[in-house]
């Protein structure tokens, strides 16, 4: 009897005393395996920061959803700051506020923040910007990233000079700038591509947003005689106000497709593409600080409407291979308004011009001054 | 039996043994695992750092590739811009780029070729890009490395310029972008993702480890490529891709080229290295410093073990132990009884027979005697052994525990014919504190043994005192000399364990337990002194005892022989018997046998005897009758001792409330004295009772109105007849009688000790006249007390008694209140000539009367 409990407290003790072992064991070996990893294993974080809401349609929201994509799949973590607006403080704040997170790259949407950027980046010499434009004001302290509109507007030119039955086309823009310009440029080059005669009739809003003008500047423009029409705009409410014009139109933002019958097309850019090279890219050893991507790295395109004409479908389709095998938009005999030649048969308008130079319009382009 | 043992011990330490190889076993494979799995960690994390170093390098290959492009790039802008500004003929430009593996060439906006070199259709992609502004490279498969750079026309862009290095060319160590081979350690490639070829190879690719002929690739490329798919650059070391060597890759900006390169291993992690072989050295060193814990836990583990079971012996031992001690306590008590029975009586018979019978029972009286030691010996050993042995200290007088051993082993020795000496240092005090009881008992075991281990001779015992007056503290010594057997050298350790008896054959005569000793040695051990013996086998040993004692009060013992010879004289005078007719005592005990006993034993004091069977039945009788005593037996069915007394003390109707209790009882273990008082009971008295003890408790106890002289015819019968009996003249200062006494009969020596007496008598007179001149009274008492004392021994009663009321007066003198010291001085000053006259009249008288000067 004595014996068998002794020998029960022995196996008791055997078993408790290989258990102790199996755990210490374990934590050894866990402790091992898993002390300093957190070292291999951080990921850097991005940061991006918007001006209006990250769930307004169009733009910011392509932008921050193209954004989580790519930082998604290559693994780094994405704080996105929307709301923030470009006149006060905010922006320095925000970036702080990034920076103490660990952020290394913050990209920023909207054009607008260039100014005070300048300042900011100075700050933080350990953070890259990349600003949302491709304009004159370039520092070292930052990249420059957009992407090459007048591409598909030349596209959309073509679409919309076969589609127009009176010959009129309209195109709603803010102000002329560099950007605006370009794009009208590229349009303009579209629409006389396949119909030499048509007019091309352009009307400022003098805004970057504004539901009145635009739907003032539509309405003037329907009045004119344009039956398609395009806009440059931040916000797809000229596209709308256009279905309710009963104008034909290309939409500027990629979910314009979602509106039949009136949507030819919607120039839609994979913003994932576009980050997914920019974070792909080791910008300090890069020559170039500045970005511009195209149709040729397939970050833009034209998409058609499925009712379009086998006819309409085919020429820009055909325009759009063009671009892929390497036609150049600005090139052949250009003439400005004016009448000057921007460019000679068998050249082509230098980068460089297309970015920082475009102060003409061309030929054939008419303003309509509103009254 | 044995070999069962010795089969059972070597399994246990097979047992053990595996038993600890097996755990060791496993936390050796514990630590193994943990080892390994540190190892790999480390390798793991020293590789990535070697990779993450290697990236850098990549960077660096990188960085020179891309400035290689940068400058043939520059040049050729330069060439463009010549021609832009007129001062080149685009010929003369293209022809200028020309050389060994190069080939110029310019190209319309549209990729077709103007002048020299001509490229494939897919060139055009490559114009393109050409024309958005980036200089341009690429690798056509079969043809070679093509860069471009536009030719401006004022804004816009006339023509691209571009440069052809063909594949050959590159191949050739001597293009520009061949600078590989110029460390043995390291190989470095250029490739082209788009084509997936190797553009600039490094000396000897084809032929190297690191080509992979089955893919026409590079070792390790899309490992790489995977890599740079999430970062800017990638480093692999990986055994299983190339043994040895890191690979690591970076991008060149602004094209789809990589830099690949090839590294030994060793080179990159030369000091790392070290670190790892320390770490490794570490680590071994403390899984040694473990292993050896671990034993070092296991032996400690089986201590415990073992020192568990040896507790559980030492408990199951002790537990046998005590129930061997209850058993001896029971059994003692079982034959005392009986044993009392037996001896009561046997005194009877002793007392009415005569002759041959009295021969008989005084045989079995002896045996009883010593039966009733041994069960003594047994009882008190059993007790010691079950740690119920106390050391009760008490007051007592040393001379009196002297005088009880002189008595006990004079008389044994006088029987054996052995002389019996004994000196006592007069100087020792007699007033000590200590366990009287127990100092006696070991001083008598020690003596008994000697004299009952020496056939012939003599028997002598000391005793000393080497006392420290300050601290109050004497260490008694006592050293027994005997011309006995002696003991062998080799059986002196044995002396002292119990129950060993050495020397057999020679000592088969000789009855005892073999307890004696060890009871001794144990006692004195409880009372911290030691013991010690001398012995020369066959001439006699030499027990010395060192008993440390308190000292109570200073009063030397003084002659201690002559205290004997007091001491016996009242003995003597006890010895007279008494009578008490109205006296009546009741005895309660449940034995008949018992009863009958005390009853005999007292007849002739002719006191009124009632008994009692029970404690119900006294209680009953003391409501009754008065009772003078009432003995008080212990152990009774029903009702005990203790329960009995306690009733009749609460019993209100009792007679006997003011009477002694007395108890009697076989238990005569120590300590039972103390607690019977503490009960309640006036004394103690241990059965077998003998007539002597009795009868003085007796006496003692009754009222004295009650106690008559001795009949005279009974005095008679028990008196010693003394040597001359005739009647003493009152007028004698020496009396003969007495004198005699002190010297056992013996004539001649009573003269010697009154010629010595009379020889000191100036020297005593004028120590007392000097004391008292000088005042120093106490040492005038210690003298006077000596002199009482000695003038007795010598027949001096008038003379002793002077000197007696002396003393008492210096007594009073140094001890009593102040405001009588006076008055005591008065006395002693008084009465002090008529102590001397009265030596004077002694010194005559023996002068006259035995003629001594």
């Amino acid at each position: 009897m004595k014996l068998n409990s002794h020998e029960r407290l022995r196996r008791r003790f055997i078993a408790f005393a290989l258990l102790q072992a199996a755990l210490i064991c374990l934590a050894i070996f866990l402790s091992i395996n898993y002390f300093g990893s957190a070292i291999w294993e951080r990921r850097d974080a991005i940061g991006l920061i918007l001006a209006s809401s990250r769930e307004a349609p169009g733009w910011p929201r392509d932008m921050a959803q193209g954004l989580q994509r790519t930082c998604d799949e290559h693994g780094y973590n994405l704080y996105i700051e929307d709301g923030v607006k470009s006149d006060d403080s905010s922006l320095d704040q925000i970036t702080e506020k990034l920076v103490k997170k660990g952020v290394k790259k913050i990209f920023l949407a909207n054009p607008g923040y260039q100014q005070n950027l300048e300042m900011i980046a100075r700050k933080y010499p350990q953070v890259d910007f990349y600003a949302n434009s491709v304009g004159e004001t370039v520092s070292n302290r930052m990249y420059n990233y957009s992407v090459r509109y007048y591409e598909v507007r030349y596209l959309a030119g073509i679409l919309a000079g076969i589609h127009s039955q009176t010959g009129i086309v309209g195109y709603m823009a803010p102000f002329p700038a560099l950007e605006t310009r370009r794009d009208l440029n590229a349009f303009a080059l579209g629409v006389q591509k396949v119909r030499p005669d048509a007019r091309i009739l352009v009307q400022w809003t003098g805004q970057w947003i504004s539901t009145d003008k635009e739907n003032k500047a539509l309405y003037l423009l329907k009045h004119a005689g344009a039956d398609v029409i395009t806009y440059f705009a931040a916000s797809q409410h000229p596209a709308q106000e256009a279905a309710a014009l009963g104008l034909d139109y290309i939409d500027f933002h990629g979910s314009g497709r979602t509106l039949p019958p009136h949507c030819l097309g919607a120039i839609e850019t994979d913003w994932q593409a576009v980050y997914g090279k920019l974070l792909h890219t080791s910008v300090k050893r890069s020559a170039s600080r500045v970005y511009w991507q195209g149709i040729l790295d397939q970050v833009i395109t034209l998409r058609l409407s499925p009712d379009l004409t086998p006819q309409e479908e085919a020429l820009v389709l055909r325009a759009r291979q063009e671009l892929l095998m390497g036609y150049p938009v600005f090139s052949g005999k250009i003439y400005d308004k004016d009448g000057n030649i921007r460019c000679q048969e068998g050249t082509v308008i230098a980068n460089n011009s297309l970015r920082e130079k475009m102060d003409w319009l061309v030929k054939g382009v008419e303003i309509i001054e509103a009254r | 039996m044995k070999q069962d043992n010795t089969i059972n011990a070597d399994k246990r330490m097979l047992d053990f043994t595996l038993h600890l190889l097996g755990r060791f076993l496993i936390f050796f494979a514990i630590l193994l695992v943990i080892g390994l799995a540190l190892q790999s960690k480390m390798n793991d994390s020293l590789n990535r750092e070697v990779e993450k170093f290697s990236t850098h390098q990549g960077d660096m290959l990188s960085i020179v590739y891309h400035n290689l492009l940068q400058a043939e790039i520059a040049g050729m802008t330069k060439t463009a811009s010549l021609i832009t500004a007129g001062k080149l003929t685009p010929a003369d430009g293209v022809m200028a780029m020309d050389g060994q593996g190069v080939q110029g060439g310019l190209l319309d906006i549209n990729g077709q070729s103007i002048l020299g070199v001509s490229l494939p259709g897919e060139a055009r992609l490559q114009c393109a890009r050409t024309l958005q502004g980036e200089p341009c490279w690429r690798y056509y498969k079969g043809l070679g490395l093509v860069g471009m750079v536009p030719v401006y026309e004022g804004q816009n862009i006339r023509y691209i310029l571009c440069k052809l290095h063909t594949s050959s060319g590159l191949q050739d160590s001597s293009s520009p972008f061949h600078f590989s081979a110029q460390r043995h350690d390291e190989k470095a490639l250029l490739y082209d993702k788009d084509t997936q070829q190797v553009m600039v190879p490094f000396e000897n690719y084809p032929q190297s480890d690191f080509y992979e002929p089955a893919q026409d690739a590079p070792l390790g490329v899309d490992k790489l490529l995977d890599k740079l798919e999430n970062s800017d650059e990638a480093a692999i070391f990986d055994p299983e891709i190339s043994n040895g060597y890191v690979i690591y890759a970076a991008p060149i900006p602004d094209t789809n080229f990589v830099a690949i390169g090839y590294r030994e291993w060793r080179t990159v992690v030369t000091g790392i290295t070290n670190i790892h072989l320390i770490v490794l050295w570490v680590f071994g060193l403390l899984v040694v410093l473990f292993c050896v814990f671990i034993l070092y836990a296991f032996t400690n583990q089986v201590a415990a073990e073992e020192s568990t079971a040896l507790r559980e012996a030492r408990d199951e031992a002790l537990r046998a132990n005590q129930a061997k001690s209850e058993f001896l306590a029971n059994m003692s008590h079982e034959i005392r009884t009986p044993l009392n029975a037996i001896l009561g009586m046997n005194e009877m018979i002793m007392r009415e027979s005569s002759g041959k019978l009295k021969k008989y029972a005084f045989n079995v009286k002896s045996a009883g005697e010593t039966l009733l030691s041994i069960i003594n010996d047994i009882l008190d050993f059993s007790k010691i052994e079950a740690g119920n042995m106390e050391i009760v200290p008490v007051r007592y007088s040393l001379s009196s525990v002297l005088n009880d051993v002189y008595n006990m082993v004079s008389y044994k020795a006088g029987q054996k014919g052995l002389a019996f000496h004994m000196e006592v240092d007069p100087n020792i005090p007699d007033a000590l504190y200590g366990d009287e009881v127990r100092l006696r008992q070991v001083v008598v075991n020690i003596l008994n043994n000697a004299v009952k281990y020496t056939p012939k001779g003599s028997v002598t015992f000391t005793v000393n005192g080497h006392g420290d007056m300050q601290s109050d503290v004497l260490e008694l010594e006592f050293i027994t000399q005997d011309t006995g057997i002696g003991i062998r050298e080799e059986d002196k350790e044995k002396l002292f364990s119990k129950f060993q008896r050495l020397d057999l054959e020679k000592n088969r005569n000789i009855e005892g337990t073999g307890l004696g000793l060890a009871i001794t040695v144990r006692l004195t051990e409880m009372m911290a002194g030691t013991i010690a013996v001398d012995s020369v086998y066959g001439q006699g040993s030499t027990f010395t005892i060192r008993l440390p004692q308190t000292i109570e009060k200073n009063d030397p013992i003084g002659d201690f022989n002559a205290r004997v010879e007091a001491a016996l004289q009242e003995e003597e005078n006890y010895r007279e018997s008494f009578t008490a007719p109205q006296a009546h005592i009741l005895v309660v005990d449940d034995n008949d046998m018992n009863l009958t006993v005390v009853e005999s034993l007292l007849e002739k004091t002719r006191i009124n005897i009632h008994t009692a069977h029970s404690g119900k039945e006294c209680l009953r009788l003391i409501q009754n009758n008065h009772y003078d005593i009432i003995f008080l037996d212990h152990m009774m069915p029903e009702m005990d001792g203790l329960e009995t007394l306690s009733r009749a003390k609460a019993l209100t109707t009792s007679q006997c409330q003011a009477s002694p209790f007395i108890a009697l009882t076989a238990n005569a273990v120590a300590g039972v004295k103390e607690m019977f008082l503490a009960k309640g009971f006036h004394d103690y008295l241990s059965k077998p009772v003998d007539g002597k003890t009795l009868e003085r408790m007796v006496q003692k106890y009754l009222p004295p109105e009650k106690i008559n002289a001795p009949a005279a015819a009974e005095k008679d019968a028990t008196a010693p007849p003394l040597p001359d009996a005739s009647p003493e003249p009152a007028a004698y200062q020496i009396d003969l009688p007495t004198a005699l006494k002190y010297c056992g009969g013996n004539t001649e020596l009573q003269k010697k000790f009154l010629a010595m007496f009379v020889s000191r008598r100036e020297a005593v007179v004028n120590q007392l006249e000097n004391d008292l001149q000088t005042g120093n009274i106490a040492n005038y008492t210690t003298h006077v007390h000596a002199l009482k004392s000695t003038s007795l021994s010598i027949g001096g009663i008038h003379l002793s008694e002077c000197a007696k009321a002396l003393e008492m007066a210096g007594h009073a003198y140094c001890d009593g209140p102040a405001e009588e010291q006076g008055q005591q001085l008065q006395y002693i000053r008084e009465h002090h000539p008529e102590a001397i006259s009265l030596y004077q009249a002694l010194a005559d008288e023996a002068q006259k009367r035995f003629g001594i000067e």
